[in-house]
């Protein structure tokens, strides 16, 4: 009996589908009606809201969510960026892509923000006149990617030392650094 | 204390000869006060070998000192990155002679699997190393077995070994020059 007899497989089951998580059930219609056209587009991904927004109508999205009472998304989960570099449809003006996670403490909701910022110019309103606790992880956000957040009370690296010159998750900063590993005075040299 | 059954001259005629040099290194040897510098899973071995479990202070060196001012002995265990080597220089450079370096677990020795930016390849590059443990973390054996390896450096047993580097670029030492600066 050779291999090409044998009956075709039996197509596999359809894999059960996964429970919606509750915080993720969000009403679009109500999103689209409170920020009107400041929202460019609005998706769901891995089953999470996802709005795009425009870098200059951030600060507005955010105070609006932050603020109605219907959305009161009043808690900042994370900020943090991705660069684009490598991907295959990269564009400089679409280079980095802020992102910010907020979190609907009174109805159980939580929602993600994303923002193209350009290379030539990467800049981003700072949330920390919304959210306090924006400054730290926006500090880390500009020591990693040195995007800049216009409106932050202390743009100051966070992790890396002062003197250090790059931003080491840009995609073109190499695994292995730049040679600042290996750059220090030795303690002979020093006595 | 028996001790003049076991050391004959003793018993004969109440003196016996040595050198200075050896009469301090067995006290030293034996009196080591350790500087932990502890900034990973190494660190967590560390503790466990001066616990009651293997007792480090069966060695004399249980008395661990948190000021490098009443240390003798560095124990690098660790991750080092490329901002705390300025530190771990500062606090081996704080440190009074004689003293003696442990290099633990391969983080420190090597850089361990931590190929990246901010991880010092070796604290070796800029501190001088007695004794480098192996191991991800290693156990509390080696640590002791290093211990051991120390004191016989102390006790002029095991060859104290000199350092010598490859030679650096001319630029080396900017980055740090510019952290002073």
């Amino acid at each position: 009996m050779s291999d090409s007899a044998k009956p075709p497989a039996a197509a596999p089951a359809a894999a059960p589908k996964k429970p919606r998580l509750a915080e993720n059930d969000i009403d679009h219609e109500l999103l689209k009606r409170k920020l009107g056209d400041r929202l460019l587009r609005i998706e769901v991904a891995f089953g999470q809201t996802v709005l795009h927004v425009a870098r200059e109508h951030v600060l507005e999205v955010l105070r609006t969510l932050h603020d109605d009472g219907e959305l009161s998304f009043r808690m900042l989960t994370d900020i943090t960026a991705v660069d684009n570099l490598k991907r295959e449809d990269f564009e400089p003006a679409r280079r980095f892509k802020v992102v910010h996670i907020v979190y609907s403490l009174e109805h159980g909701k939580r929602l993600r923000l994303e923002t193209a910022v350009p290379e030539q110019d990467p800049t981003c309103p700072s949330a920390a006149p919304i959210y306090k606790g924006a400054a730290w992880v926006e500090r880390e956000v500009y020591d990693m990617f040195g995007i800049q957040f216009a409106g932050h009370p202390d743009l100051r690296r966070v992790l890396t030392p002062d003197y250090y010159e790059y931003h080491p998750l840009r995609k073109d900063y190499p695994l292995t650094g730049k040679g600042e590993r290996d750059n220090f005075v030795r303690a002979e040299e020093l006595a | 204390m028996g001790l003049e059954q076991m050391i004959p001259s003793l018993a004969g005629d109440g003196f016996f000869t040595t050198q200075v040099n050896r009469v301090i290194g067995w006290a030293r040897k034996n009196s080591l006060w350790p500087y932990p510098f502890g900034t990973a899973c190494c660190a967590i071995e560390m503790m466990a070998t001066l616990n009651s479990r293997y007792d480090l202070s069966r060695f004399g060196a249980e008395v661990i000192r948190f000021s490098p001012r009443q240390s003798d002995l560095l124990i690098v265990s660790g991750r080092i990155t490329l901002k705390m080597m300025p530190v771990l220089t500062e606090i081996y450079q704080q440190m009074g002679e004689p003293k003696w370096v442990i290099s633990m677990g391969a983080c420190a020795s090597t850089g361990g699997v931590f190929n990246t930016y901010p991880q010092i390849q070796g604290v070796d590059q800029f501190i001088p190393v007695d004794v480098y443990i192996p191991g991800c973390p290693p156990r509390p054996e080696s640590l002791i077995d290093a211990l051991i390896k120390i004191q016989q450096i102390i006790d002029g047993q095991a060859e104290r070994h000199e350092f010598t580097r490859p030679d650096r670029p001319a630029e080396a030492g900017v980055v740090e020059q510019a952290r002073k600066n």
